[in-house]
């Protein structure tokens, strides 16, 4: 079987997204394509239905545009990239689990949750770029209390979630 | 309807506190480095420093923003002359001149220029922006829902049209953002749409998260992944070179000779500010083309032209009074930091178009004011600092990583002490990297986002005046232009193709 290429796909997701909120709008009866209040004059589903549909037909042509002649890679996998990647999903990953824990524990200790996470997602970092433990440990102390004397004492914001 | 002297006063008054000139250099300062630093841009921080200005008197906030973006856009062209790597896209054509400059043993020179044209290129677009807004601002009085409609509608059409390559997925994503624009309360019935029940989306998806995610973590990871190890040891090795930067300060023979172009090159660059969608880098280019087309030594540009550094320098900073101009009297963005500063307004209750020349004039007096001192206060610490400046440099990417990710979260948090505004900028993150990495155009995405709800809302307006009907957007005369330029902007790329095929085939 032959492989879709990126614009392909990217074109299938743009469809697909655009058949997500037609289907929202035809499914509430309130959106109306005319509003019921006055004739002639668009109601609240009026943009939605016209901008799904186009978004529709618009990834269509982007689906087959990528079948017909596009076949161009856009990233091209070195082995360099393939490291950057795995660093990218790690990054990513412990941005999750910052919010996550910052979520979590907030309710129970408040905006000392929140000073802790970015302590430790810092150092986290920080050691994903190859930082010494040392430079690491540093940065981490620096940016917190940055951040505390900022936005805590400066800014009365408590990071409570 | 005009800005009367009384105003001007009132406004300048306020201005003359100790903090809004402590907001104005520390913005100026802040954005120095971010300019100077590589992978950092002017964008990005005004995205991150927008959220923390809102803690700020609204007068406070601006002077940072004003500080920061002035002096970003200069600052861009430090790298670009001492590293030959731009600091912000708008000072591509710096790093043509600049880094020949450097290597000549011209840097302090390089610098020099760069600061003082920047300054006049800045200085003459804000000129332009005070004289021209209130005229422009006074037009829009007989504007009703269709001209405002077409207007958006123009905006986004540029914003497809110029922003890059690839129309399609220009127009896909201006769509897309339009869509979700849809997001919350319908703005003439107050349905509730797609919000799915959750109380977070009824006022809509918040447009500053969004901004922080795609030019913020966006941004990182897009760095990250393309992270080219053997160029980042290259450019440390060209840091450590550090060559003589010799003198600053162009004589005055020299400054006779560029000040001309330097001017003409201003001119332009408002004008093509002016333009939405079209910024510092596409003025830089064609100032700098147009530059080189009309002197007397073009063989000298690309080779280390003083002249040809001179129009760069002006022509990126040209830019900003004529993007604020479209910005502050039609509420049309004219690149992604008006977008962005169109977002703060509203957050402090104001408008941009008309309003910003009654109801707020005293503020408008302030942000056209904030924008000569910023250029003043630039110069200032530019010339100052141009042979330290280099050391700003020696900040490794990975550092300014760690921060921008803590400083993205933080920011969108202080917002609205919102944990819902984190979860839209992690996600508008992840958007930005992969619409980066497969090259679809985010300013389509951004604006119709920023501006689906003055799209919307007044269509159907306009069509509840009309009673239903569309003749309305063609028989006033403004709306039928502007839907006449609507058009040519989307055939435009057609018959460009069309006639390159033709020219091939020949």
């Amino acid at each position: 079987m032959k492989k879709l290429s990126a614009d392909a796909i990217a074109g299938l997701l743009c469809m697909a997204f655009g058949i997500f909120f037609l289907i929202m709008t035809a499914t509430n009866p309130q959106l109306s394509f005319i509003a019921t209040t006055s004739d002639g004059v668009p109601g609240g589903g009026f943009f939605p239905y016209i901008l799904s549909i186009a978004v529709i037909i618009m990834g269509g042509a982007l689906t087959v545009r990528g079948m017909k002649g596009n076949s161009r890679k856009y990233v091209e996998m070195t082995p360099e990239r393939k490291k950057n990647l795995r660093v990218l999903l790690l990054t990513v990953a412990g941005l999750i689990v910052f919010l996550g824990a910052w979520k979590i524990t907030a309710p129970y200790f408040g905006n000392t949750a929140f000073m802790v996470c970015v302590f430790l997602f810092e150092i986290y970092l920080n050691k994903l770029f190859e930082r010494t433990w040392k430079f690491a440990l540093i940065y981490a102390v620096i940016f917190t209390a940055f951040i505390y004397l900022v936005f805590n004492m400066g800014f009365s914001i408590l990071f409570n979630a | 309807m005009g800005i009367g002297l009384d105003v001007w006063a009132a406004g300048l008054s306020e201005l003359m506190q100790p903090s809004v000139i402590m907001f104005l250099f520390l913005g100026v300062l802040v954005g120095t480095m971010i300019g100077a630093l590589p992978g950092l841009s002017a964008t990005m921080g005004i995205a991150i420093m927008t959220p923390i200005t809102f803690w700020f008197d609204p007068v406070d906030g601006f002077a940072m923003l004003m500080g920061l973006w002035n002096a970003a856009i200069f600052a861009g062209g430090i790298t670009a002359i001492l590293i030959n790597t731009p600091g912000t896209p708008a000072s591509i054509t710096q790093s043509f001149d600049g880094y020949a400059l450097y290597k000549q043993g011209k840097g302090g020179l390089a610098l020099g220029i760069n600061v003082i044209f920047s300054f006049i290129g800045g200085m003459i677009s804000t000129l332009a922006l005070i004289l021209l807004a209130t005229p422009i601002a006074k037009f829009t009085v007989t504007f009703n829902s269709a001209e405002y409609f077409m207007l958006a509608g123009f905006g986004l059409s540029m914003m497809v049209a110029v922003s890059g390559g690839d129309v399609l997925k220009g127009l896909i994503l201006g769509l897309a953002g339009i869509l979700l624009s849809t997001i919350g309360l319908d703005p003439i019935l107050g349905i509730k749409r797609f919000t799915f029940g959750n109380v977070n989306l009824l006022a809509g998806i918040s447009f500053i998260p969004v901004m922080i995610g795609m030019f913020g973590i966006g941004e990182v990871m897009y760095q990250i992944f393309t992270r080219d190890k053997a160029q980042e040891a290259k450019d440390i090795e060209a840091r450590k070179v550090n060559l003589a930067l010799g003198k600053v300060l162009p004589s005055k023979k020299e400054m006779k000779e560029l000040m001309p172009r330097g001017i003409v090159a201003s001119v332009v660059a408002t004008i093509i500010g002016a333009i939405p969608a079209a910024g510092g880098d596409i003025s830089a280019i064609i100032c700098w083309g147009n530059g080189k087309k009309f002197s007397k030594h073009p063989e000298e540009y690309g080779k280390g032209s003083v002249e040809g550094l001179a129009i760069s320098s002006a022509a990126n900073n040209g830019v900003l009074g004529g993007a604020m101009t479209t910005m502050m009297t039609l509420g049309i963005p004219g690149d992604a930091v008006t977008a962005i500063l169109i977002g703060s307004l509203t957050m402090y209750g104001m408008q941009p178009g008309i309003k910003m020349f009654t109801e707020n004039a005293k503020f408008t007096t302030q942000i056209m004011a904030l924008m000569v001192l910023a250029n003043i206060a630039f110069l200032i610490l530019g010339l100052l600092t141009a042979k330290v400046s280099a050391k700003v440099l020696n900040v490794a990417q990975p550092t300014v990583w760690a921060a921008v990710t803590i400083l993205c979260v933080v920011g969108s948090y202080a917002l609205n002490n919102n944990f819902f505004d984190v979860m839209i900028m992690f996600a508008a993150g992840i958007l930005g990297f992969l619409f980066k990495v497969f090259e679809f155009p985010t300013g389509p995405f951004i604006l119709g986002i920023l501006l689906g709800g003055m799209l919307e809302s007044n269509m159907r307006r306009a069509l509840v005046m009309s009673n239903g009907s569309y003749a309305t957007f063609i028989t006033r005369p403004v709306s039928c232009v502007l839907l006449i330029l609507v058009v040519l902007t989307f055939l435009y790329p057609v018959i460009k193709s069309m006639r390159k095929k033709k020219t091939v085939e020949k």
